[in-house]
């Protein structure tokens, strides 16, 4: 024990030298030669005491001792410090060689560069979507989120009792998602969240003004009406005042007191909602009294739920205790019996929640992966050729001893430098590319937290490191390969293994560019589409918005008296032509109102079924609209009132169950009413420009509208912005705690609609281009060495007798025959693909001939064009030239 | 003296010790007294000595340090450590285990 004890401190005291030899080097290194020159001197010394002359006891000496440097050199060989220093060695001199070729680094490291970039940032935003906690709430493993059954939620009155329940363990919070008006000088409508009394501490977070609420102030229903809003809001309707606290605001008409202001970058816990107010529970009969009784009810479950762990407790021990209060829950009609379990809170969403943003990340990222791949095999391409040009180097340190591992280690050392400074680049290209998809793109990104974080910059540089490895790696296995007599010599014979292997990495880069080529082509196809889409009406002239009557408190006969009287209003104003307030606005999604039913012939049962979409309107939708009908006529007041239902139908609709036959006058079963057709239109667009729902029924305005705010739809004369301020002031004076919202003028919002897939198109087809153009290079570079290797072959066969125009045949048939390869894998790897893209971009058929052909054709000419160019010089390859040379 | 392998390797370390048993010494002292004791048999390359001497005293069997030699020259003196002495003891075992399992087998066959 002791021996051991004392042997492992002098290796330690052993290892310390060696340290001490790495950080003192020279005067190590001066030690030996110190030491060994003593060990010459000595032996001289020894000779001269034999009887030699001075000279030749010296030279004796050093015979005897065979070369000092060698033994230096084995001397240090022994030290593992060695590899270090081989290390540091192999940086600095892959620094200089790269420093010498500036082309080709500069051109290495921007376009890896690019990808990695793309990628980190693609990274960043998902990992802030699903690791990070949501922005301005402070990090704690305490945190957690209550996942309950299939929506994840609770009934407000089942989280009171189970909070209860478990309050030994758990401090619960929970938290509703809803909209507001708030009045300050201006109503505007915001997103605002009720929650419980203690959620601002649950969640860690401290006010940015003011203060948070007291518990007392959620515990009696409709007595407290307190108020926190978001820092976002604070400044942008209060100017970021400090009399805010304590003032009063209206939230949907009734009276609030702000007590304090959220933290800056704060917007609460849904994603897709960033609330702006948070308001308890207990305000929830004030703000909205009309609503469904979201305190007492426990069958719908509606509240998400987190919690903050007592010290001490685990997640299990949580859970354990909460099932039991769970069991200990009265016996009542529930849509889903709560089943809860406990997981960090983590990310914005949990997990199984994110199923609707997958696809579209999936595709983002396969594309973004697509490039990275296609950047490595093009640099290694690049390696490849570059490492022939070194043949000689190489071949030469291989005779003087190198080991082939340590040759490999060399040429590995400058992939990776390359990579890493792509990875840096990549790193600063992806902040700002991650900020530019935010603000672009904005809908849930908007709200993520894409600061620079170690785990991206972890991601990142494993990212640069594989990317080295795979583009350096093979082209460093092949270079260092010994045969080295041929090269030494000049005489550099192709050998067919090497061309076999760049081949089939341009034919992979080929095939990915088929992918992306193809996509491209889609996506352009869908745009030519979309642009033809003739909405069916004038929408440059038509400007809708929308209030939230319901609200602010007004049941249904008010809301009637309302529109009217708006009506009347309106129509009085200059520049307003008519005025419709329909359930439903074209081109908006503002159609809560929508159902989709099953419209039958009722004269024959057996003429089938459609499915169509259903809107209500009122009778001045469709002068409004200005949209005049094709058969019969539209709709007007008096049907409104009628005993039988009357309907205006789609041509296609009428087409489809009638035929060619008239249905004015006929009728048709509406999901068991019975209704009339008055008339039929041409298809208007529902929803979205690119959305095709051409079966559409619409009926007199359907009254069962409780939750939706209305929609008002204004026809102007001239231009709506212009008349959209007196509208405003005159919806102030009917009244003024109103929020007016979503002010659309309609051809803007197709252009908005439009605007977004055009951005989408033109990023996809710039990665088929770069694709294209990688590709290309990369099959140019092949051919060119190719040719420049078999130099001696060609002039042999023009001796023989070949044209020129036969050799480069030769040379193109080559090049094409690889993109031949490369293109029907394409094929079949994008038609693979061809069902996520379709669930990406509705409406596109993946397997459209016209694209395919003219993807093929795309490829082909483009490797035509970069074969035949290096083909060409083979061409005019002199005979007599290149014989002479060997 | 033969070309390097492990084995020989081996006894040359094993021979740095003895030779540092009695006193320490530098490396050339060490190369010659070697010669000497083996009665000229043994003539350790000096390519050979110096990296075994950096592997000794890796393995902290043997320490080094600078000082003033007989005729005033400045040497690299080594000598054992306590670590040694053990090691010493334990590779003087094997080597005698070695050669006598050599024996039996040129015997035995």
């Amino acid at each position: 024990m002791m021996r051991a004890l004392r042997r492992a401190l002098y290796a330690v005291r052993g290892s310390m030298r060696q340290v001490r030899a790495l950080l003192q080097k020279r005067k190590v290194e001066r030690e030996l030669a110190e030491e060994l020159a003593h060990h010459v001197a000595m032996e001289t010394e020894q000779n001269l005491a034999r009887g030699m002359a001075p000279v030749e006891a010296r030279r004796a000496a050093l015979v005897a001792f065979g070369g000092v440097e060698r033994y230096a050199e084995q001397v240090r060989e022994a030290r593992w410090t060695r590899w270090l220093e081989d290390v540091a060695h192999d940086v600095r001199y892959a620094w200089r060689t790269l420093g010498r070729s500036r082309a080709f680094t500069l051109a290495v490291v921007v376009t890896l560069g690019l990808g990695i970039g793309a990628n980190a940032a693609l990274y960043g935003l998902v990992d802030a979507l699903i690791f990070r906690t949501p922005a301005g709430v402070p990090p704690s493993d305490a945190l957690v989120r209550l996942e309950s059954g299939r929506l994840n939620r609770l009934a407000y009155a089942d989280l009171v009792d189970v909070r209860h329940g478990a309050a030994d363990v758990i401090d619960i919070a929970g938290y509703q998602g809803t909209a507001v008006g708030l009045t300050a000088d201006e109503p505007i409508r915001v997103d605002a969240q009720l929650v419980t009394g203690n959620f601002f501490d649950v969640l860690g977070i401290a006010p940015a003004r003011g203060r948070f609420f007291v518990p007392s102030e959620d515990e009696v229903r409709a007595r407290d009406a307190v108020v926190v809003i978001s820092h976002h809001i604070w400044q942008l309707q209060f100017a970021g005042s400090d009399d805010v606290v304590g003032s009063t605001i209206g939230v949907n008409g009734h009276p609030f007191r702000v007590i304090g202001v959220a933290p800056a970058g704060f917007r609460g816990l849904k994603v897709d909602e960033l609330a702006d107010a948070w308001l308890p529970f207990m305000t929830q009969p004030l703000t909205m009294p009309r609503t469904y009784d979201v305190l007492n009810d426990r069958s719908v479950p509606l509240v998400d739920a987190v919690g903050r762990l007592r010290a001490g407790v685990t997640g299990e021990g949580a859970e354990a205790v909460l099932q039991g209060a769970v069991a200990r829950l009265p016996e009542v009609k529930r849509f889903d019996v709560p089943r809860l379990t406990v997981t960090p809170l983590r990310g914005w969403v949990p997990v199984s929640d994110l199923s609707s943003e997958a696809a579209t990340m999936g595709f983002a990222l396969i594309l973004t992966v697509l490039v990275l791949l296609m950047c490595c095999a093009n640099v290694a391409n690049l390696q490849f050729a570059r490492s022939l040009g070194r043949r000689r180097e190489i071949a030469v340190r291989l005779a003087l001893g190198a080991g082939r591992g340590r040759l490999v280690r060399l040429l590995v050392t400058e992939s990776l430098l390359l990579a890493c400074a792509a990875g840096t680049l990549g790193v600063l290209l992806s902040f700002w590319l991650a900020q530019w998809l935010q603000v672009r793109f904005g809908g849930p990104f908007a709200a993520l937290d894409v600061s620079p974080h170690a785990r991206t910059l972890a991601f990142t540089f494993v990212l640069a490191v594989a990317a080295g490895f795979a583009f350096g790696l093979a082209p460093a296995l092949r270079a260092a390969r010994p045969g080295l007599m041929p090269s030494i010599k000049g005489s550099d014979l192709e050998r067919p293994v090497g061309t076999r292997l760049r081949g089939m990495l341009v034919g992979a880069q080929v095939a990915l560019s088929v992918v992306l080529v193809m996509a491209a082509g889609l996506f352009v196809v869908r745009m030519d589409q979309i642009g033809d889409i003739d909405p069916g009406f004038d929408a440059g002239r038509l400007v809708s918005f929308s209030v939230d009557l319901h609200a602010n408190g007004y049941d249904e006969a008010r809301r009637g008296e309302f529109f009217e009287e708006l009506r009347r209003r309106l129509q009085t104003l200059p520049g307003v032509v008519s005025v419709a307030a329909p359930t439903y606005v074209p081109l908006t999604w503002g159609a809560v109102g929508m159902s989709v039913s099953k419209a039958t012939g009722a004269a024959d049962a057996a003429a089938g079924f459609e499915f169509a979409s259903v809107a209500g309107v009122s009778g001045s939708f469709f002068t409004t609209l200005g949209v005049t009908p094709m058969r019969g006529r539209t709709l007007d007041d008096t049907d409104m009132r009628a005993d039988r239902k009357r309907a205006v139908i789609s041509e296609a609709l009428a087409r489809r169950v009638w035929g060619d036959a008239s249905p004015v006058g006929h009728t048709m079963e509406l999901d068991g009413d019975v209704v009339e057709v008055v008339g039929t239109i041409d298809e208007l667009s529902l929803g979205n420009l690119a959305d095709p729902s051409p079966m559409q029924v619409y009926l007199p305005e359907n009254k069962h509208v409780q939750w939706a705010a209305q929609n008002v739809l204004v026809r102007t004369a001239g231009p709506p912005a212009a008349v959209m301020p007196r509208i405003r002031s005159e919806l102030r004076r009917m009244d003024s705690s109103l929020p007016v919202f979503e002010v659309k003028v309609l051809s803007e919002e197709a252009e908005r609609q439009i605007g977004t897939q055009r951005v989408l198109t033109r990023l996809v087809g710039m990665f088929g281009l770069l694709a294209l153009l990688l590709a290309a290079l990369g099959l140019y570079g092949v051919i060119a060495s190719t040719v420049a290797a078999r130099t001696r072959e060609i002039g042999v066969r023009m001796a023989l007798g070949a044209r020129g125009r036969d050799v480069t045949r030769l040379f193109v048939a080559k090049g094409l025959r690889v993109v031949l390869y490369g293109v029907a894998a394409g094929m079949l790897l994008a038609l693979g693909m061809g069902r996520l893209i379709s669930s990406i971009v509705w409406g596109v058929q993946p397997f459209d001939p016209v694209v395919l052909a003219v993807t093929a054709l795309a490829l082909l000419a483009a490797a035509a064009v970069a074969s035949w160019l290096p083909a060409r010089r083979a061409a005019k390859v002199d005979p007599m030239l290149t014989l002479r040379q060997e | 003296m033969a070309p390097t392998n492990d084995v020989l390797r081996g006894t040359l370390d094993l021979l740095i010790l003895r030779t540092l048993q009695p006193e320490p010494m530098h490396g050339w002292g060490i190369s010659q007294r070697i010669q000497q004791l083996s009665r000229e048999a043994l003539q350790v390359g000096q390519g050979s000595l110096y990296p075994a001497l950096q592997r000794l005293e890796q393995r902290g069997l043997i320490v080094s340090e600078w000082s003033a030699s007989d005729n005033n020259r400045r040497a690299k003196y080594y000598r054992l450590t306590a670590s040694g002495r053990d090691a010493l003891g334990e590779e003087t075992a094997q080597w005698r285990r070695y050669v006598a399992a050599v024996e039996h087998v040129l015997e035995g066959a």
